[in-house]
């Protein structure tokens, strides 16, 4: 079910929410865990199981080695909880990918077995082994009843594309936690600027990437126009996403993580990481980076660290190798940001963001060509290697069609908008002014909802 | 902003969105429309819910799209996201059409060459199978883009598309060259009859029978209002309506329609069928797999078998006086396979006369 769908809107949501609110607080977690599971069970109905599986998993796990802590067997149930989830993982996204790459190199037909990828698997597999890994480390208590335990994993808001919440951020909130009208209204606010970004402005974009691959011809400026409008694309539909799990987390009275602060704005890839999926960056860095020694260690050892959790994180996107070699991009950039160049950027406001925006743009083409053929032809496009005219009578229709789009999604995708919204915070009219931007967002979306508007949601697939 | 204010400010908030979203959910148990008149369409209905259904995510998928469908105030949403992509978001159309005064049009780009490299070959397989004892001939009908080339919207490649159509094994009757802007409706994808009699006389020329079609003076022009088009629904705007003219001559009215789809004889307007889905139905009784036309009323005794899209529909009674008989096939609706057990060949002249957006998407054939 998507955040951005008719059913999720109009059926679901405001079920949840009012009988959320009525409900007596002891009652409330045991009723979000169950719509949770019905949200889920929606879009997956077998692979329910194996998100239940997943937390009955972690939970025994984590309780093991609390009643076992500093002894071997912790530290055995540590690494079988982490070969449980990375099995999981490993199978449902990416024995294929394995499998085809075998009969390739080795020349042989072992069949794929073109298992369906369970939604939002990336994220759960990395919250349930945050979760045994912080009790490992002591970081938090086992949870002593597996329910609420279940309510963590499945908790809808947060359950198929993240932000990726860690137990630690919610360790106290699942017990005890305020859900006043300033935190509604904060939630509900986030939410609707959330559900506009996604439906009226990442869909639009959308569009105007299809419209790309559908065009009959295209030239060098419709290869430049498309990396724009992917690059925003990717960017609202997963920063919208990010906005309406933290808006509805308010809601229910949880505080999630941010997952994005202006990524375009930056001025080196360093930068940018730090900005862009914070809550993938930041786990990786604490499981897997510092763990191998982060920068503490001998230069060489610091390069491999490096490329490790970059190739990883090429690899969580998809089990395809142009994901592979977007991950290893970024780490190659990094690498030489820090060794050459990071300094010099910081001095130039315009070269180091012109250097980012270029360096993203061809990234999120690699992201999403059709494979690394694909990604050759779309370089090629780019840079005029494929004997395209530099400009065409469609390319000119379709920048005409989507400037206001493109403009607004430059603008939205800075601070600008929010530095507006500050100003004018304090002022009466924002007493009027916000609920009236809510209601009009509702409906704006739920118009281009109803019109049949293109509505696929890209981390999805992840 | 004091305490008082910012506590009002998010009751108002709060307020609004549950309105919303309580009301307009509450909305979708009032009772189901059947169809969608702007759309032309049936509306999708209650999906079933049982463990079958619900277990294998059918319900699921089915849901979402009658939850869609059957949403409180849908046509006004569509208005409002129309008005939206052109007034708001300045769009150079939305969900393919575009406005140009009070016309409306539907972008029909790129020419896809693999689907009318397709339908060639399928004709050609036609002839082949079939037809080799008559004489074939074969048209296309220009969509209206085809008048907007060289404008802002992109249109498909014209010439590119006629000189595929050279591959077909018949003779080419070029009926551009009639036609214009004005002979479309203005709301519509299709033809004004009243408009189209040049047609029908190049038709005739090429064919060998413009002496046995009916004189244009001995027509008669019948009207029908209001006609609202197929794009006038995609647009979801409110245009200037358009007329129906249909036109009546004493060979159309002895002429008796009979089709695999309905029992019994039909005329050749059911003019009934205007309060429909689709106005345009009138001409002989909308979409069909078979017709066949007996023409009482005529001294020729040739016959003449029509491969065809819904233009024809308006096109065939002109061609009334000139055949004593005249079979329409439309291949979308019947499969290549049994077109022998549903059409007795044995001669007759041949017309293949597509429109470029049915060229354009000539897969849709079986």
């Amino acid at each position: 079910m998507l955040f951005s769908s008719i059913v999720f809107l109009y059926a679901f949501l405001p079920i949840v929410l009012i009988g959320y609110y009525i409900l007596p607080k002891k009652m409330r977690n045991h009723f979000l865990m169950i719509a949770s599971l019905v949200f889920y069970f929606f879009g997956e109905q077998l692979y329910v199981l194996l998100l239940l599986f997943s937390a009955l998993s972690d939970w025994l796990h984590a309780v093991y080695i609390e009643n076992h802590r500093g002894s071997k067997g912790a530290k055995r149930a540590l690494i079988s909880s982490i070969v449980i989830n990375l099995s999981m993982l490993g199978f449902f996204k990416y024995i294929d990918f394995f499998i085809s790459n075998i009969n390739l190199l080795v020349g042989c037909d072992i069949p794929l077995t073109n298992v369906p990828l369970p939604l939002g698997i990336s994220f759960f597999t990395f919250q349930t082994m945050s979760y045994t890994i912080d009790v490992y480390r002591g970081k938090a208590h086992a949870r002593k009843d597996f329910s609420t335990m279940l309510l963590y994993v499945s908790l809808f808001p947060q359950l198929v594309a993240g932000p990726i919440v860690r137990y630690t951020d919610l360790e106290q909130e699942l017990d005890d936690r305020q859900c006043d009208t300033d935190n509604v209204a904060a939630g509900i606010r986030r939410f609707s600027v959330g559900l506009a970004k996604k439906v009226l402005i990442a869909n639009s974009l959308g569009e105007l990437c299809k419209a790309f691959r559908a065009a009959g011809e295209v030239s060098v400026t419709f290869y430049w126009l498309y990396a724009v409008a992917f690059s925003l694309q990717i960017y609202f539909d997963f920063s919208a996403y990010s906005d309406m799990a933290i808006g509805m987390g308010k809601m229910f009275g949880f505080k999630f993580p941010e997952n994005f602060n202006y990524p375009f704005i930056s001025k080196s890839i360093t930068e940018f990481w730090r900005r862009w999926h914070m809550s993938l960056g930041s786990w990786f860095r604490d499981y897997v980076y510092i763990p191998l020694g982060g920068n503490r260690v001998s230069k060489i050892k610091w390069l491999r660290n490096i490329a490790i959790v970059w190739i990883l994180t090429g690899f969580w996107h998809g089990a395809a190798w142009n994901f592979v070699l977007w991950g290893a991009f970024f780490g190659v950039m990094l690498i030489l940001e820090k060794l050459f160049w990071l300094k010099k950027l910081e001095k130039s406001k315009v070269i180091s963001h012109v250097y980012l925006l270029f360096l993203v743009l061809l990234s999120f083409v690699l992201f999403n060509a059709d494979g690394l053929h694909g990604a050759v032809s779309d370089f090629r496009g780019m840079f005029g290697l494929s004997g395209l005219s530099l400009i065409n009578a469609e390319t000119i229709y379709y920048l005409k069609s989507y400037a206001v789009t493109l403009i607004l999604a430059i603008i939205g995708a800075t601070p600008l908008c929010k530095q507006i919204y500050w100003r004018f915070a304090d002022k009466k009219i924002m007493v009027l002014a916000e609920p009236l931007a809510v209601g009009v967002f509702l409906l704006l979306a739920t118009a281009s909802l109803i019109d049949g508007s293109f509505n696929p949601f890209l981390y999805f697939r992840f | 902003m004091d305490k008082n204010m910012n506590k009002l400010k998010n009751s108002l908030i709060i307020g609004v969105f549950f309105v919303l979203i309580v009301g307009l959910a509450l909305g979708q148990f009032a009772q189901d429309n059947q169809v969608s008149q702007s759309e032309r369409r049936k509306l999708t209905q209650k999906p079933a819910f049982n463990t079958e259904t619900v277990l294998s995510g059918e319900y699921s998928e089915d849901i979402e799209t009658y939850l869609l469908d059957q949403f409180p105030a849908r046509e006004k949403f569509r208005t409002l996201q129309s008005v939206m992509n052109f007034y708001i978001w300045q769009r150079m159309d939305s969900n393919n059409i575009w406005l140009e005064g009070d016309k409306a049009f539907k972008i029909e780009y790129p020419l896809k060459e693999d689907q009318v490299a397709y339908g060639i070959k399928y004709t050609n397989r036609l002839i082949e199978n079939h037809l080799s004892e008559s004489k074939v001939y074969y048209s296309i009908i220009p969509d209206r883009n085809y008048f907007m080339q060289g404008g802002d919207h992109p249109t498909m490649d014209y010439d590119r598309l006629q000189s595929m159509m050279e591959d077909i094994n018949g003779t080419y009757i070029d009926i551009f060259s009639v036609l214009t802007l004005e002979d479309y409706y203005d709301t519509d994808a299709h033809w004004k009859q009243e408009c189209i009699y040049p047609v029908a006389e190049k038709l005739g020329i090429a064919m060998g029978v413009k002496d046995h079609l009916t004189p244009w003076e001995d027509y008669t022009a019948h009207t029908l209002a209001p006609f609202y088009g197929v794009y006038m629904g995609q647009a979801a705007l409110p245009l200037k309506s358009d007329t129906i003219t249909y036109l009546t001559s004493p060979q159309t009215d002895a002429a008796i329609v009979t089709g695999a789809e309905f029992s019994g004889e039909k005329e050749v307007y059911t003019v009934e069928r205007f309060e429909g889905l689709d106005g345009y139905d009138i001409y002989l009784n909308g979409a069909q797999a078979i017709l066949n036309i007996e023409c009482t009323n005529t001294d020729s005794d040739k016959e003449l078998i029509i491969f065809r899209d819904s233009f024809t529909s308006s096109l065939a009674p002109y061609l009334v006086g000139a055949y004593k008989t005249i079979t329409l096939v439309d291949m979308r609706y019947v499969h290549s396979s049994i077109l022998d057990s549903v059409v007795d060949f044995h001669g007759q002249d041949v017309l293949f006369l597509y429109s470029t957006s049915m060229m354009n998407s000539s897969m849709l054939w079986k």
